[in-house]
């Protein structure tokens, strides 16, 4: 099981964690809520907990708690530019579907 | 209907809907058509400064598309057509086309950065549900 980033990715992981004056990586986790079950969520980490799994990609410092690994195997974490607004973008293979967020509404 | 569905896996927006319809609107009279953020205001300044084109003009539009039925869509434009509402607010103008206005009156456009992405948003009185989700997904 593992998770890993692209080179864009790890660009900007490194960056943010330069601007916010260092730390150990990024943790990766998942939490039940959102519109398709499951939201992704992303934090810098300090160090690794004792139940966290740890991975390095492209030279930084992945973090995933046991919970969460299932649901993130194989998922490769990208940094994607769609028209004004950038961001992290998760291609995981365990996804059935997915909500492309905060774009869209109804009225 | 809940506040948002899903869709199968379609790629980064959740479907193509049908499109608003091209309705010309008019502002009522008194109504507040759209409030700019600073943060929004420093970000678009920001990036005309890095175009190197200070003509360049922020529209927001509405198409059909997304999980919810709309959706949001940000772009530079250096040209005002004759039915966009426009906003000047310090040095930036923001474009509103007609059709698109009636979905977005009274709306607050501002711009978050975090640590997943920075981006442009909409808080809509107008929407009755939105798809608000940092990102989600189900397995």
């Amino acid at each position: 099981m593992s998770v890993s980033v692209t080179p864009k990715a790890a660009r900007q992981i490194r960056k943010a964690l330069d601007q916010r004056g260092g730390g150990y990586g990024l943790r990766v986790a998942v939490k039940t809520s959102g519109c398709s079950g499951y939201a992704y969520a992303l934090e810098f980490a300090e160090s690794p907990s004792p139940e966290d799994l740890r991975f390095e990609s492209e030279g930084v410092q992945l973090l995933v708690d046991a919970k969460s690994l299932p649901l993130v195997d194989g998922t490769q974490l990208d940094w994607v530019r769609e028209g004004l607004n950038e961001g992290f973008k998760f291609n995981n293979p365990n996804a059935t579907a997915s909500c492309g967020c905060g774009e869209s509404f109804a009225v | 209907m809940s506040a948002c569905q899903s869709q199968p896996n379609a790629g980064p927006s959740c479907s193509t809907g049908t499109m608003p319809p091209a309705v010309p609107f008019t502002l009522p009279e008194g109504a507040t058509p759209i409030v700019i953020s600073d943060a929004v205001v420093a970000k678009v300044s920001e990036m005309l400064t890095e175009e190197g084109d200070p003509n360049l003009k922020l529209r927001i539009f509405v198409t059909g598309g997304g999980c919810s039925g709309f959706q949001y869509g940000f772009a530079f434009d250096d040209v005002a057509k004759d039915d966009d509402l426009c906003v000047e607010v310090g040095v930036i103008k923001v474009l509103v086309d007609s059709s698109s206005l009636q979905y977005v009156v009274g709306a607050q456009i501002d711009y978050e950065e975090s640590l997943e992405g920075s981006r442009f948003i909409i808080k809509n009185p107008n929407a009755a549900s939105t798809c608000g989700c940092g990102s989600s997904f189900s397995v």
